[in-house]
């Protein structure tokens, strides 16, 4: 079996769950496809770019896009600040457990300029981080939610130390060419690197004096390959339709799972039980198919679905984005758009145990963007918003909501 | 919300594939040029700079590939010619310069800054001084026009506050710009031996070289004369072989249109055959 987070939970819950105590959700936002909106203009457009891209951040959504790109050679960076805070209500009672995630990301360069007789890139993406944080203290209350001080499993003080740190890259080179010129194929070839840590800590001192510790530990690297093939084709003047698909395929994975203990019933802290494995995790295909209406020099709109295909205990989701352009001038021009970034867990069941967490987020994004004749620079922010559920104890199913807030800065530059 | 993706794709590329049957499917892309673009149509000095130093930086490279005809009297011959067509350009910021080729091809070229060249196989096809002057009006309509400069975006170096937020954030852009700068050069190079000019600017170079010919005094009808005496076959084959000058009957019907709804038929300028001819030896 491949050591993963939710053994590493099932681990906890075996241990705790014989003292009827406390497991761990473990938020790595490997439930979800679309955490992070890539590039300047991409972002502004809630992620509604497939039938767009025509600039760097083209180079990752729709790489066939970028042989349309206005500039000879362009250049573009993205840098933005990302928070989520997660609220796992009730989980003791009226007590909730909060994590929260926040972090700068470098999250996209890319540079494009023609090259034999089409245009060539390379780009920088980071598809996905996530940097979890909880550290809580719970005091008197009993795992139950109940309120009878007199049993055993009465809890004085429960300690929560948790950190999930999961970070994935993808580089490498693309190229783009007009075989027609209402038609434009792309492909970029990025290099897939995942790293993923995750620690958690916790220590329950009962009333009746038993003390309980768990520290559980997992780590994995994956070295892939993530292949995105593009196509653009303009049916008629002002509309453009994109489509790409696209598939991480993980060559090597090594993943190692250590946990720790001491049971209530236990004297002594027993030896570190440590797994490691190299099992690949199989990632599912996605089809990403958008249109765009060029209204005018002034005006757009685009529109994505984007399909994730259902892989190992991963649903099969269908994300869309919509978003519009319109510049007040030649100067300044404001984009905003709406999204989706649906779990690919399936609904909580409240008679079963080990189950993910599931909660569907809905956001918005909005960016102002101030050009000059070869640069422009871009400032916005996108959030998300959800309401699920998550089973964070090894029963029972506490409601879980999700605020996520992107502030990023961007620019791009043209020779 | 999950799954039933193939329903969703199937409609939208049903969309598209009704919206794209209604139409030729040989859409332009311009639909995609943003407003901002139209902050670089105003034009600074330090960008006519640039697009001088960018078009001197090609005509080394037209004249590292075909060699000037070194002759001071043929020179001196085109340079007037050419010189009495640039004044009425619109573009007198530009040092125009104008030289002979030493080649068979029948050609011409201009590159940004003013740089214009013609071969001496196309002077051997060329009748009289109006015919000369038009394909020196056609070259230089291609600067005035800035045809090259726009396709390349030959811009000055931008001196924003902008642009010095973009230094700090994207790291500089010193030794990129004149990577850039150069690959601009091939590129331009490239389109002139290889490529050529899409269609679009070469009948819109046709259009404004009637004004300059008729304006300098010339007679106008003289493109079209030349353009006709060298669509032969053999002629065609030879000039398409490099493709700088796709010409043929859509050319030639839309000169015919353009110097009637112009005006500029039965004008009966000057030809100057006589002149031209004395010159035929140098050539």
């Amino acid at each position: 079996m491949q050591p993963t987070i939710n053994a590493v939970r099932c681990c906890a819950w075996g241990i705790l769950g014989a003292v009827a105590l406390y497991a761990a959700a473990a938020h790595a936002d490997s439930y979800h496809y679309n955490n992070i909106l890539i590039g300047d203009r991409a972002a502004g457009l809630g992620g509604a770019y497939s039938a767009i891209s025509d600039d760097p951040s083209g180079l990752y959504y729709n790489p066939a896009g970028i042989a349309l790109a206005a500039g000879a050679s362009l250049n573009g960076s993205v840098n933005a600040y990302s928070s989520t805070f997660s609220e796992y209500k009730n989980v003791f009672g009226d007590k909730s457990w909060k994590r929260e995630s926040s972090g700068l990301i470098p999250n996209f360069f890319g540079l494009i300029q023609p090259f034999a007789g089409g245009m060539a890139g390379f780009s920088v993406v980071v598809t996905d981080a996530v940097a979890d944080d909880q550290d809580q203290r719970f005091s008197n209350f009993t795992p139950t939610g109940g309120a009878d001080p007199n049993k055993d499993y009465y809890v004085n003080d429960f300690y929560i130390n948790f950190n999930n740190q999961d970070t994935t890259y993808n580089i490498g080179p693309s190229f783009a060419f007009k075989p027609r010129d209402d038609v434009a194929v792309g492909l970029s070839l990025y290099g897939h690197y995942r790293k993923q840590q995750f620690i958690l800590n916790q220590q329950v001192y009962r009333r009746n004096g038993e003390q309980i510790w768990t520290n559980g530990y997992f780590q994995i690297v994956e070295y892939g390959i993530n292949p995105v093939l593009g196509l653009m084709w303009s049916p008629l003047d002002r509309l453009s339709v994109g489509l790409s698909l696209r598939k991480t395929i993980v060559l090597q994975s090594s993943s190692r799972r250590q946990v720790t203990n001491k049971d209530a019933d236990a004297t002594v802290i027993v030896q570190p039980t440590i797994d490691t494995s190299t099992v690949r995790r199989d990632r599912p295909l996605q089809l990403n198919l958008g249109s765009a209406y060029f209204a005018n020099d002034r005006l757009l709109f685009s529109g994505d679905l984007t399909w994730n295909q259902s892989v190992g205990n991963s649903q099969a989701v269908l994300n869309f984005a919509l978003g519009s352009e319109f510049y007040l001038n030649s100067q300044w021009a404001l984009r905003a758009g709406l999204f989706s970034n649906l779990a690919n867990t399936p609904a909580l069941s409240a008679t079963k145990t080990g189950q993910l967490e599931h909660v569907d987020l809905y956001g918005g994004s909005f960016s102002v963007t101030n050009f000059t004749r070869n640069s422009s620079l871009s400032v916005g922010v996108n959030g998300s918003v959800g309401n699920g559920q998550a089973q964070v104890l090894a029963s029972g199913v506490q409601e879980l909501q999700v605020w996520t807030l992107t502030t990023f800065i961007a620019a791009s530059n043209s020779f | 919300m999950t799954a039933s993706m193939p329903k969703a794709c199937a409609l939208l590329l049903l969309l598209g594939v009704t919206l794209g049957s209604a139409l030729d499917a040989a859409a332009e892309q311009d639909f995609r040029r943003r407003a901002h673009a139209a902050n670089g149509n105003e034009f600074e000095s330090n960008d006519i700079r640039a697009e001088i130093a960018f078009g001197r930086e090609v005509a080394a490279r037209i004249l590292g590939r075909e060699p000037r005809r070194d002759n001071a009297e043929l020179t001196r011959y085109v340079t007037l010619i050419g010189q009495a067509l640039a004044s009425n350009s619109g573009r007198s910021e530009l040092p125009f310069y104008f030289g002979v080729l030493d080649s068979e091809q029948v050609n011409a070229y201009s590159t940004p800054g003013g740089y214009v060249f013609v071969t001496r196989g196309a002077l051997q096809q060329m009748r009289d001084e109006a015919e000369l002057a038009a394909v020196l009006a056609h070259e230089i309509a291609h600067i005035q026009l800035r045809h090259i400069v726009n396709a390349m975006h030959i811009r000055g170096k931008e001196t924003s506050g902008v642009m010095t937020w973009m230094s700090v954030i994207t790291g500089g852009s010193g030794d990129t710009a004149k990577v850039a700068f150069f690959q601009a050069v091939d590129q331009a190079t490239n389109l002139l031996f290889e490529e050529g000019f899409n269609i679009r600017d070469e009948l819109a170079a046709d259009r404004v070289a009637l004004m300059l010919l008729a304006n300098t005094g010339y007679d106008p009808e003289a493109l079209n004369r030349f353009l006709t005496r060298i669509d032969t076959p053999t002629q065609s084959a030879a000039r398409n072989g490099k493709r700088t000058h796709p010409s043929g009957t859509e050319r030639l019907t839309a000169l015919a249109t353009a110097l009637r709804t112009q005006g500029l038929t039965d004008l009966n300028l000057p030809r100057r055959p006589e002149r031209f001819a004395s010159y035929a030896t140098h050539y």
